[in-house]
């Protein structure tokens, strides 16, 4: 301890010099009014001498002052002078307020290796609290939440912490919480817990004691804070602090001139006020606010529990759809009708799954595979998981004469490189001896050729026109052009003046399109083919238009995925235009789902062909499918889709239980092109592979209507007509085979 | 080429059509002026909330009020949540990076309607549409007469209430500038919330109404919203007017280009058609948005 002459200068020098020699001097200067005195030697010395040494240097000195008013010092000896310290960089500034922070800062600031200013308040040193024995340092720089809150942050510099505290517990009575934040260290300063309770309440008053307007360091935080949360804040930030003028040595002046926490009150009031919507006036603010900040809680608790409502409504929406078996069909080229096996399965003799001996077959397996594509909106794999379910009955009946059949299902997202290399890998990898039960929307296209240079005979249902077209494909479905042939043909028997053929704007219109063209034209009809782009987005527009240009007694048929054909045929009802024209359909539009969407105004007003028999028909194999389906694979609906499927098990089961020899890729492919009058009562007539340059076996088939929310038979078999040149060249191989 | 009495229907469904493009581009031109977002999962949203409300009514056996009610709240709830999670932090970045953020929220409705929903043939029909009354020769239903009659008063009502409301006055200061509007004291956020909720709303109301004017499908409804773009953007994405004026134009354009054959195949091009030739023409005439009381 040293006694110095009143030479604030001399004072700063003499412990800058200690300092730098290796001491932790602590100086004071009486009145931080009279630091102006040493503010060379601060400033210019102290601050810099660490940064202009290159590092050299440290000055591990503590600056303590005090300042303030509220004592009846006057001008000279009541001042706040921090901001002006904080705008030197090199200094840390701190300000306790309370009489263990002070303790805590002080020792933290001789342990610091910068120069620190600790400045008091001198109105503080009058409050009594309680201190430990030994005060645990206080790291600088970082600030303490004196009080929590939710609605408005005080953030309050050295007395005006208990000032605020005083306020908040009158605001904490009107239903406002505040949050009082006190800094403590000025530079550097704790921003991200100021900036924390901002976001949290959206409010901000800042209270010092320093003149508030021309850079008070209140403006400074506030800066800071609306670069970091302007988002968060909901008004201005609003600041406390003394008038720009000295302060004033008459007791009733000096009084009204220091901030208090009235002035810290009216603050969060004008801060809470400012929210849109509170139209109460000042005094009454604080009531108000509370409410509303009670109110838009409230909402925010219904924002959630609707939410949650609406969420747990989907989950619960599409756990009843998936439910609901009975009620779906996909779309696709050709979809499933659904029925519930038990009300409408017929009780016949079924037929067996291969022997049908009930022993599991336990031989070297025999490999089969298939492609189907599976993406959202369009998935077959009903199809091959169908066939899987037959396989599975045959292994469990004596197998391929004791061997089990082993299936490789393979799914698609219409990518062509990865359909070719799917085919590879089954082919090569796997070493499949045969392809059956697939439906790719590309496979046929893509992998055509592949399949004949290995000698694949492929059994599938077909979708792409090459699946038809082609030397080593054969389907068991129709597809959409010679479907469109049966929707034509029957609309041509209703004596129909014009027919018009509507189908999706798609690749391939072109060859769908020509099997309707000549039919028509064979039978002297005029017929018109439109395209509509799809997904169809003004379905009143098309139906209308359809209806205008087949003109009275004219026919429609459509050749659409069933929930673009419902949009036209709904429209179409809505507007009264359903009586006006005769409605055909291609296979896709023979689901149940469709009938039971489109309701009884449809039934017998719609005629849909259908390219396999009813699934809930009475016959040997429709009794075996529903029992297959009913074991293997409950989670399959009936329909077009798993009947495909079955119906491809059964014909591949068949060729191969009465080949002879070894099972290789030669003698399993030769024996499927040997397949001849295969006989199913899902088909309609006799189906056959045979060598040929195209495959068109199923080209007989059935017209439904819907009734009651479900497709009946409208019309029994029936040839398509040969007048579609693909069927003409299709019934002379057939001539010319012996087939059919 | 078709007569004049072969036209008369698609005025109605060009009308009806049209109405609810408006309602959906008000929507749209709302939100954009409050938040700069350009909401392109408008549709989506309205999509799924047909959906869920066609499950109320169908798997749950609810009323379908209140099916109805859940879709148009669905769509104020999503949109909200939306706008409170991606609006703030996004609200800096340009209109670009906003717009391309609703695109992801219109993809994950939509993956997730194909997922819940798959695309089966679905079909939600509103009683108003079993209703309806001729004139002269054409069929018209509630549901067409709902979709124009709100198409207008959702127009009108919203531009008053930009005018007149103090929500509304501070939604156009936000417009105008979001940060000076902000050091004035408005909530910008609670502001924007309620434009994302407003706009979500009516997403709901126009997805349910498209489900049945247009058909229960979640592609469709989800890029129908490409219409309404349109429309809003004949009207530089601020006049309501303007918007009502020019959805109903693209439906009316869409719907009387249908029954004429050669160029029916083409007709959803009209969006953008029109929509690039009022663009050209404003950029040498300036604005057809003289209407300053829209603003």
């Amino acid at each position: 301890m040293r006694n110095t002459p009143i030479s604030e200068a001399a004072i700063t020098g003499v412990a800058i010099g200690a300092a730098q020699s290796g001491l932790r001097p602590v100086l004071e200067i009486m009145f931080v009014d009279f630091v102006t005195l040493a503010l060379d030697q601060l400033a210019n010395a102290a601050a810099k001498a660490h940064a202009m040494s290159g590092g050299q240097l440290s000055v591990p000195m503590v600056l303590r002052t005090q300042g303030g008013a509220g004592q009846r010092g006057a001008a000279q000896h009541s001042q706040s002078l921090e901001s002006w310290l904080t705008h030197i960089p090199g200094l840390k500034v701190v300000m306790p307020s309370t009489a263990a922070d002070a303790a805590g800062l002080l020792a933290s600031a001789i342990a610091d290796p910068d120069p620190v200013v600790v400045v008091e308040h001198k109105a503080l040193y009058f409050r009594r609290e309680d201190v430990p024995e030994t005060p645990a340092p206080v790291p600088i720089g970082r600030a303490r939440v004196v009080r929590a809150g939710r609605d408005v942050t005080i953030v309050a510099l050295s007395r005006m912490v208990p000032e605020a505290l005083a306020a908040a517990d009158r605001l904490a009575g009107e239903g406002i919480e505040a949050d009082v934040v006190d800094p403590r260290t000025l530079i550097p300063l704790d921003l991200e817990t100021i900036v924390a309770s901002v976001r949290r309440t959206g409010h901000l008053v800042i209270a010092h004691e320093a003149v508030v307007h021309a850079s008070g360091f209140g403006a400074e935080i506030a800066a800071l804070v609306g670069q970091e949360a302007f988002d968060d804040l909901d008004a201005p930030i609003e600041r406390v602090g003394a008038p720009f003028a000295p302060v004033p040595f008459s007791p009733p002046l000096e009084d009204a001139y220091v901030p208090g926490s009235d002035d810290v009150v009216a603050a969060v009031a004008t801060t809470l006020n400012r929210d849109i919507g509170r139209r109460t006036p000042a005094r009454n603010a604080q009531g108000g606010g509370a409410m509303r900040k009670g109110a838009s809680r409230i909402h925010s608790a219904l924002a959630v529990a609707v939410l949650a409502l609406t969420m747990s409504l989907a989950l619960a929406a599409c756990g009843g759809d998936n439910g609901s078996t009975s009620t779906s069909a996909d779309t696709g080229a050709s979809t499933g009708t659904a029925a519930p096996a038990e009300t409408t399965a017929a009780s016949g003799p079924a037929s067996k799954c291969g022997l049908g001996n009930g022993e599991k077959a336990t031989g070297q397996p025999i490999k089969l595979g298939a492609i189907a594509t599976k993406q959202p909106g369009t998935d077959f794999s009903e199809i091959p998981r169908t066939a899987k379910a037959y396989f599975d009955c045959v292994n469990d009946n004596g197998g391929i004469n004791g061997r089990p059949i082993q299936y490789v299902i393979e799914t698609d997202q219409t990518d062509p490189g990865q359909v070719a290399s799917l085919a590879k890998k089954l082919i090569d990898s796997d070493k499949v001896l045969g392809l059956v039960g697939g439906s790719s929307l590309i496979d046929c296209a893509v992998n055509h050729k592949f399949y004949e240079s290995q000698g694949y005979n492929v059994i599938d249902a077909g979708i792409a026109p090459e699946c038809y077209t082609t030397s080593n494909s054969a389907p068991v479905n129709m597809g959409p052009r010679y479907s469109s042939d049966g929707a034509v043909q029957y609309i041509l028997k209703q004596n129909v003046k014009k027919i018009v053929f509507d189908q999706s704007n798609v690749p391939g219109t072109g060859y769908i399109e020509a099997g309707p063209i000549a039919l028509a034209k064979d039978a002297g009809v005029p017929l018109e083919s439109i395209k509509d782009n799809v997904p169809i987005q003004d379905a009143n527009s098309i139906a209308l238009k359809l209806v205008q240009a087949a003109g009275d007694d004219g026919g429609v048929v459509l050749n659409f995925t069933p929930p673009e054909a419902l949009k036209i045929l709904q429209a179409a009802e809505q507007q009264g235009l359903a009586q006006r024209v005769k409605w055909a359909c291609s296979t896709p539009c023979n689901t149940d789902f469709l009938a039971e969407a489109l309701g009884s105004s449809w039934d017998g007003q719609l005629f849909v062909n259908a390219e396999l028999n009813l699934p809930s028909a009475d016959g040997p194999d429709s009794n075996l499918y529903r029992q297959v389906l009913k074991q293997y694979a409950p989670d399959i609906p009936l329909g077009s889709f798993s009947q495909m499927g079955f119906v491809q098990g059964r014909i591949a089961t068949d060729a191969l239980m009465n080949m002879k020899g070894d099972y290789t890729p030669e003698t399993v492919n030769k024996a499927f092109e040997d397949v001849k009058d295969f006989k199913t009562d899902i088909l309609c007539k006799p189906w056959y592979y045979g060598k040929a340059p195209l495959h068109i076996p199923n080209n007989t088939d059935r017209t439904v209507t819907p009734k009651e929310g479900k497709m009946v038979e409208q019309e029994g078999c029936t040839d398509i007509s040969a007048v579609d040149p693909d069927i003409a060249k299709v019934r002379k191989i057939e001539q010319e085979q012996g087939i059919g | 080429m078709p007569s004049w009495q072969d036209f008369q229907p698609f005025i109605v469904t060009g009308l009806a059509l049209g109405g609810v493009f408006s309602l959906s581009g008000v929507g749209m031109v709302v939100l954009y002026r409050a938040t700069g977002v350009l909401n392109l999962a408008f549709g989506a949203v309205g999509a799924m909330g047909a959906f869920i409300a066609w499950s109320l009514i169908n798997d749950q056996g609810w009323p379908q009020g209140i099916a109805y009610l859940a879709c148009v709240l669905f769509g104020g709830v999503v949109t909200l949540a939306y706008g409170m999670a991606f609006g703030p932090p996004l609200a800096g970045r340009d209109p670009l990076v906003k717009a391309v953020a609703t695109l992801g929220l219109a993809l994950i409705l939509l993956g997730a309607m194909s997922w819940i929903w798959s695309d089966k043939a679905r079909s939600m029909v509103l009683p108003t549409t079993e209703h309806g009354f001729n004139v002269g020769e054409v069929l018209v239903n509630y549901t067409q007469v709902i979709g124009l009659a709100l198409g207008i008063a959702v127009t009108v009502f919203t531009a008053a209430f930009l005018r007149f409301s103090k929500l509304g006055t501070a939604m156009r200061a936000l417009a105008d500038d979001r940060e000076i509007t902000a050091a004035l004291g408005v909530p910008v956020r609670r502001v924007e919330a309620a434009a994302w909720l407003g706009s979500g709303l009516l997403s709901g109301a126009a997805g349910l109404l498209f489900s049945n004017l247009v058909g229960l499908d979640a592609a469709t409804l989800t890029f129908l919203v490409i219409s309404s773009v349109a429309a809003a953007l004949i009207a530089r994405l601020r006049s309501l007017f303007v918007t009502l004026a020019a959805g109903m134009f693209i439906g009316l354009v869409n719907a009387l280009a249908t029954p004429i054959l050669s160029i029916s195949q083409y007709r959803d091009m009209a969006p953008f058609v029109i929509a690039t030739i009022a663009l050209l023409f404003l950029s040498r005439h300036g604005t057809l948005s003289t209407a300053k009381g829209a603003r």
